[in-house]
């Protein structure tokens, strides 16, 4: 039948006999080379047997190796990097080997230690001989050349975040020696956020020996390299496998500067499904679950083998910024409605079945030394008082609204269900307005929804940060388009004073944030716990302030 | 997603076609006669409000809440039949869209395709083009039009029937095709008729039945399309009840043990695709 | 020469079109592409702040600047010199991404495939054959609704009762256990590399983890496959040339074969359709059981953003779909020689 037909007869019996030989031939080379590098021995495959390896099992972030080459999942490379200071970690009120960061220490990582000049502008860091993951040992000029990387890359987000302490890394950073190098500050004022900043993705340090020598004219500072070649800074661990989409595979380094590590090897499984990523640390195939289910995490919370890490004071919120550039919520009155209609503490129990706490109104944590969040307007859920304010302002009939949420995020629709409902005995109808990831950053960007709902949080936990993070003059993070100069002023007379933590700059932070919470941008609606789920089998899961998991302090449980 | 865009073989000879006897109301209609029953009446006599969180969430199937409540406190079994009239709506309509436009091109495309100059030349391209949409990946499509629309029920409507009208409008061209040589349509034209009337008289009750026979495949497809943007998260904005979102939200919680909140709307959309091959069957004989 | 050209030359004609169409998909998907909103820019900044300068530098860094028909051109150009471009969310080359996970999930489909074809030729032939035992009815009327249980349904029913309730499948994260090394990369395959390699160990990893996806696709989708060659074979049958052939006495395994030869071109049809489809459509199951391929690629790109990521998959997919088609043809032709002159049959 076929078209091709063999010639009449079986073709010359050498040629079958050399086919087959080549044939055996390459198989046996396949099976020679491939035995002798990846075979598995029997019994490998042990379920999490071997207490040095850690499996985590997560949703497609969208892994970034280099932080100033676009914005995604960083919990990875945050691991392969160290950072100049960092902040300590202390056990959680929780118990079960659970651990929080102290958010408002900054101790010695890269630095071995910093002065500060009598002005408290100056911070001289001197550096120690911190090895990167190709053996090069950390200098002056590391710091210097990554610091210009950051500020010349226009993928580069660090600008933004590090705005106003650090401006111009030319002018304000300089090289003292080889193992010295001091950040000059424009305020005293700015110290302590500056010192966060440098315990978090901002302080990391690359090896730029290493990448001096991938530089090409088009890729000035070798940042498209280091995206696709990950193990270019000082930290705990290096990637030895990465399979984008599907896995990635860390191996500690033996000569990190802090120390030998207790798991050596972290085994990255990107899972879809948040229901299979939470049943696989309940029946022990992986160690760590991430952006579990509220709901999965709540129903697990009694099962002996996994915690549910919760811990004193979690800095994501859920919130609710009301766009004030365009009606109805340029009326500053239909803003505090707004408050009056949200269902708080049904979103805390109904969404995320009690893994969410509200400690009052406000955005900034409350437990900053020598802050208080005492004075703010008492925002509940009280339908009654809030169509009382809507009908003063002006609206007898109610309000219509449109609020945009991302569809990625499925706590983020109930939430909104659950407002939905709540705000229709307010005289609030609320549209919701599901849409993709991608439209959803867009229309936060340049605010056009008349409101969102969305989950956040600041990275760097102090006052003067937090107050600015959302509402930046011009800023695209400021979410509800809200520029009131008295706030600003309030905040400015924050910054003049030396020191952010003392009681006397926590009176001019709580001036502030009452401007904020009485004018009503955004509506802050609760802290919300980490999203994740640990085995009883691994300890040292400690809650960050960026949220993403430090890999270095998890150990095997005791017993 | 069991989209995939079925051609029915074409029978030997459209004069085989079976007839549907009238008068007869067969048993295979019975389900979607009280599917479409329970879109036009269900609305009327839910238990509770549709969309709005009515209890504490995740209770299971009980007196109260007959399938149990969502992972929001919503109730299922409201839910599930206040769906009924979107779903079909969607189905209805896109099938009713898909075959018109489809039947339309197939007709313009296979006249002309034969003619010289751009008229001729635009044809065959449009006609290569539908062969290539072929080669993508419906869902694909489908989710490209709807970030770009946005979801609602007139853009799916849309989106489903650009999506599934390529199909129509082939299996029109093809009849087309062998209907143009036919020896009536020459005494026709000899007869003085014009074209426009030849082509509407003679050429379209000819050659628009295998489009006409594949409508329970289309609205199959527009059923099983829509539940599927659904589960990817491009379906209707909550808490709009639709069967693909409702097993969205439900599949994390089935997955650990929360089953009720996926299966009802499984079964309401299985049921459905199943009483449409049913008609299908019933009015084509396609068996 | 003129001979061979009579022989080979419906073939050779249908190769001849393939570059043509491939410009014109080419063409249609820089369109379709052009629909997606939301601005990669603020994806790939995560809405942190930007100047303006900034924000207009990346959005030329991305190939967004300049007007659309030299969009276009550049993109053509490009695409002629297999350059997909990198990823706007990632970075990463689309083209070494869709190498790496083509085979992953032409794997998976092929597998699914194997088991669909077998199923259908033995229960299509059970139902010719004895019509009336149990077996056949159930196959004749599931087959019947067939497309009525999506595969997201069948999926996460199958995860719930065997992996959550029975335990008989591990767990649905990824396509053998996390813990075991990846197979040398021989061929891309993972399961023909496992193979390769003589790894027995992360080849019975791999069984047990791909028997449910595949289960599901192939419960999902054969009954479509089996409701049109059970068609097809009863035509077949009732058809005159069969009556002829039983009248002048043909064997019955030569009735038979006479039968399926005329019953298969339909479904061959049907069967590269399904194949494209998997290729390039079975989002669901990739995510239900961690199996990153294609399919999810396409989902991600659209979600956030990614033009480039979402064009370079389409050509993939429809290049491959066309390849399909076109091997479908030649073999339908083969089959049933009356279909080379006429128009092209693709698809149907």
């Amino acid at each position: 039948m076929s078209p091709v037909r063999s010639p009449s007869g079986s073709p010359p019996n050498s040629y079958v006999r050399r086919l087959r030989v080549i044939l055996i031939g390459a198989l046996a080379l396949a099976l020679s080379v491939a035995c002798s590098t990846s075979a598995n021995s029997p019994g490998a495959a042990g379920g999490g047997a071997d207490a040095s390896t850690v499996t985590i099992v997560t949703p497609d972030t969208s892994i970034v190796w280099a932080l100033d080459n676009g914005f995604g999942g960083y919990e990875p490379g945050k691991n392969l990097q160290a950072t100049l200071l960092r902040k300590p970690y202390i056990d959680a009120k929780q118990g079960a080997g659970v651990q929080q960061q102290d958010v408002y220490k900054y101790e010695p990582y890269l630095a071995s230690g910093y002065d500060v000049s009598p002005d408290g502008r100056t911070y001289t860091f001197h550096l120690s001989d911190a090895k990167s993951a190709v053996g090069n040992t950390l200098s002056a000029d590391d710091v210097l050349w990554t610091y210009q990387r950051r500020f010349h890359t226009s993928t580069s987000v660090i600008p933004g975040v590090m705005a106003p302490s650090l401006t111009d890394p030319a002018t304000q950073i300089k090289k003292i020696d080889a193992k010295t190098v001091s950040f000059t500050l424009p305020q005293a004022g700015l110290g302590t956020t500056f010192l966060a900043l440098m315990s978090d993705l901002c302080g990391e340090i690359y090896d730029s020996t290493l990448l001096k020598q991938h530089v090409t004219a088009d890729d000035p500072y070798a940042v498209k390299w280091s995206a696709q070649n990950p193990n270019f800074g000082y930290g705990p661990y290096t990637v030895t496998d990465y399979q984008p989409g599907v896995s990635a595979v860390l191996t500690a380094r033996t000569d990190f500067i802090l120390g030998p590590l207790a798991v050596k090897k972290i085994n990255i499984r990107i899972v879809p499904d948040p229901g299979t990523r939470a049943n696989a640390v309940k029946n022990g195939d992986a160690q760590i679950a991430e952006a579990v289910n509220p709901a999965d995490s709540a129903a697990l919370a009694s099962d002996p083998s996994v915690v549910a890490p919760k811990v004193d004071n979690p800095n994501t919120f859920i919130m609710m910024p009301l766009v004030t550039n365009k009606a109805p919520f340029n009326n500053v009155a239909v803003r505090q409605a707004m408050a009056y209609a949200v269902p708080y503490s049904q979103i805390v129990d109904n969404v995320y079945r009690g893994l969410a706490k509200r400690n009052g109104p406000g955005f900034l944590l409350n437990d900053a030394p020598g802050y208080s969040n005492a004075g703010f307007p008492n925002y509940t859920y009280d339908p009654a008082k809030a169509k009382a304010m809507l009908a003063q302002a002006g609206f007898p009939d109610g309000v219509s609204f449109a609020l945009a949420v991302s569809a990625a995020e499925p706590d983020m629709q109930e939430a909104a269900v659950q407002i939905q409902t709540a705000a229709k005995a307010a005289g609030f109808t609320v549209n919701i307005n599901k849409m993709p990831a991608a439209q959803f950053a867009q229309q936060r960007v340049d605010h056009s929804s008349q409101s969102f709902i969305l989950r956040d949080y600041a990275i760097t936990l102090t006052p003067p940060y937090e107050l600015l993070v959302y509402t930046g003059p011009g800023s695209t993070n400021n979410f509800a388009d809200w520029q009131y100069p008295p706030f600003y002023d309030a905040l400015a007379a924050g910054n003049k004073l030396p020191n952010a933590l003392s009681p006397e700059a926590g009176k001019m932070w709580n001036a502030a944030e009452a401007i904020y919470l009485n004018q009503s941008p955004i509506v802050f609606i609760a802290q919300v716990q980490p999203s994740v789920l640990v085995s009883k089998s691994v300890a040292g899961y400690a809650w960050t302030s960026d949220n993403w998991i430090d890999y270095k302090n998890l150990r095997p449980a005791a017993g | 997603m069991t989209v995939l865009l079925q051609i029915p073989p074409a029978p030997s000879a459209p004069a085989a076609r079976r007839r549907l006897p009238p008068g007869v109301l067969s048993l295979a209609l019975v389900p979607a006669a009280l599917l479409v029953l329970v879109a036009l009446v269900g609305p009327l006599v839910l238990p509770y409000s549709p969309v709005d969180v009515v209890d504490k969430p995740d209770l299971l199937p009980g007196a109260a809440h007959w399938f149990g409540t969502d992972a929001s406190g919503m109730d299922v079994f409201s839910r599930t039949v206040a769906a009924t009239r979107t779903n079909l709506l969607i189905g209805l309509a896109t099938t009713v869209v898909a075959t018109a436009v489809g039947v339309l091109i197939g007709l313009v495309v296979g006249m002309n395709e034969a003619h010289r100059g751009p008229l001729g030349l635009l044809a065959r391209g449009t006609s290569r083009a539908l062969d290539l949409l072929q080669a993508l990946p419906a869902i694909v499509i489908g989710l490209v039009l709807i970030a770009f629309f946005g979801a609602s029920v007139p853009s799916l409507i849309l989106a489903l029937s650009l999506i599934l009208m390529p199909n129509q409008a082939r299996l029109v061209r093809a009849e087309v095709l062998r209907v143009r040589g036919e020896a009536y349509l020459d005494a026709a034209r000899m007869s003085g008729e014009s074209e426009l009337v030849l082509v509407l008289r003679h050429v379209l009750p000819n050659s628009a039945w295998p489009a006409w026979e594949n409508t329970s495949l289309v609205f199959g497809s527009a059923i099983v399309l829509t539940a599927g943007l659904g589960f990817l998260g491009v379906g209707l904005p909550p808490p709009a009840p639709e069967w693909g979102s409702m097993i969205a939200i439900g599949a994390p919680d089935a997955a650990s043990g929360r089953w009720w909140s996926a299966l009802f709307p499984a079964i309401a959309l299985a049921l459905t695709v199943f009483a449409a091959s049913a008609v299908g069957r019933r009015l084509f004989g396609d068996d | 020469m003129a001979g061979l050209w009579a022989h080979h030359g419906w073939w050779i004609r249908r190769l001849a079109m393939l570059p043509v169409h491939l410009v014109l998909f080419a063409v249609i998907v820089f369109f379709l592409v052009k629909l997606i909103p939301g601005d990669p820019v603020a994806v790939l900044s995560g809405g942190q702040t930007m100047t303006p300068e900034q924000y207009q530098a990346a959005r030329a860094a991305l190939g967004l600047s300049g007007s659309l028909p030299a969009q276009l051109g550049t993109f053509l150009g490009r695409t002629a010199t297999l350059d997909l471009g990198n990823s706007v969310i990632s970075g990463t080359g689309v083209l070494s991404e869709m190498l790496t996970r083509l085979p992953e999930t032409v794997e998976l489909a092929v597998l699914a495939m194997v088991v669909s074809l077998v199923l259908t030729l033995v229960l299509g032939f059970l139902v010719m054959l004895r019509p009336r035992a149990l077996v056949s009815r159930t196959v004749a009327s599931y087959s019947r609704a067939a497309g009525a249980l999506p595969d997201f349904c069948l999926g996460v029913a199958g995860i719930f009762l065997f992996y959550s309730v029975l335990r008989w499948a591990p767990a649905p994260i990824g396509r053998y256990d996390p813990l075991l090394n990846a197979p040398t990369h021989t061929t891309g395959f993972p399961f023909l590399d496992a193979l390769l390699s003589g790894d027995a160990v992360l080849m019975r990893s791999m069984l047990a983890h791909l028997w449910l996806p595949v289960g599901v696709l192939v419960v999902a989708y054969a009954p479509m496959l089996i409701k049109l060659f059970i068609r097809s074979l009863q035509q077949a049958r009732d058809a005159q040339a069969t009556t002829f052939r039983i009248a002048s006495g043909a064997s019955r395994s030569m009735v038979l074969l006479s039968i399926t030869r005329r019953a298969l071109p339909a479904t061959v049809a049907m069967f590269g359709t399904i194949f494209g489809f998997m290729v390039g459509g079975a989002v669901v199951v990739e995510q239900l059981f961690a199996i990153p391929g294609m399919g999810e690629y396409a989902v991600q790109a659209v979600t956030r953003s990614d033009f480039v990521a979402l064009r370079g998959f389409l050509l993939v997919v429809g290049f491959l779909s066309l390849l399909v088609f076109f091997f479908v043809d030649v073999v339908t032709m083969l089959l049933d020689p009356r279909r080379r002159s006429g128009a092209a049959v693709t698809g149907g």
